[in-house]
């Protein structure tokens, strides 16, 4: 592993475990690039929980070694409390289930009480 | 890749696997019925279907796989 390679992987560690949501995305929730991110940031905005994101194609670095942190291919990502949820499929399912929310809210509330 | 490459795929690794696909080209929809995701959560049963298009995804050949998977029954 590479320098560079190391030190990528350390700062996305670095946010996921310092966002209780953070959403890996193809442009802003607000100006999305691809149809998956859309979809995937909708649903987090319509759950009305805080979540942080990071537009990897602001940043190309990241982009590239993002795959490799979780062994996961694709984009989006989303991870709450620190652990990787899934793409857009999981995303989706789990805010028709109602899960969405309450695991977002229970991580942002986690947050709360350690600040 | 077309539709049957993809069945084939995976029927390769998950025998008992049926496999509905849509879309064309790189950008493909699976819904993957198998009983080997009995007891699993999404994350883990996206990941075995993901891991055998793993060299794909990597490379672009596949931009994007939309994977719905399901138990039988």
């Amino acid at each position: 592993m590479s320098d560079q390679e190391q030190e990528i992987l350390a700062r996305i560690d670095e946010q996921v475990k310092n966002n209780p949501v953070v959403l890996y995305m193809k442009g802003t929730p607000q100006m999305p690039t691809c149809g998956f991110s859309s979809r995937t940031a909708e649903a987090l905005v319509n759950t009305g929980e805080k979540f942080a994101f990071v537009n990897i194609l602001a940043d190309p670095l990241i982009m590239e070694h993002l795959p490799k942190y979780q062994e996961w291919p694709t984009f989006p990502q989303l991870y709450i409390d620190g652990e990787l949820q899934g793409g857009c499929d999981i995303t989706l399912e789990m805010a028709e289930s109602g899960e969405l929310k309450k695991m977002m809210a229970e991580a942002n509330a986690k947050q709360q009480e350690t600040a | 890749m077309s539709p049957e490459k993809i069945r084939e795929r995976i029927q390769a690794v998950l025998p008992d696997a049926q496999v509905v696909t849509s879309g064309e080209d790189c950008n493909f929809a699976v819904e993957v019925t198998s009983g080997q995701f009995e007891g699993k959560k999404p994350l883990q049963c996206h990941r075995m279907v993901n891991d055998i298009f793993k060299d794909e995804l990597a490379d672009g050949r596949l931009h994007a796989l939309s994977i719905k998977t399901k138990t039988p029954g």
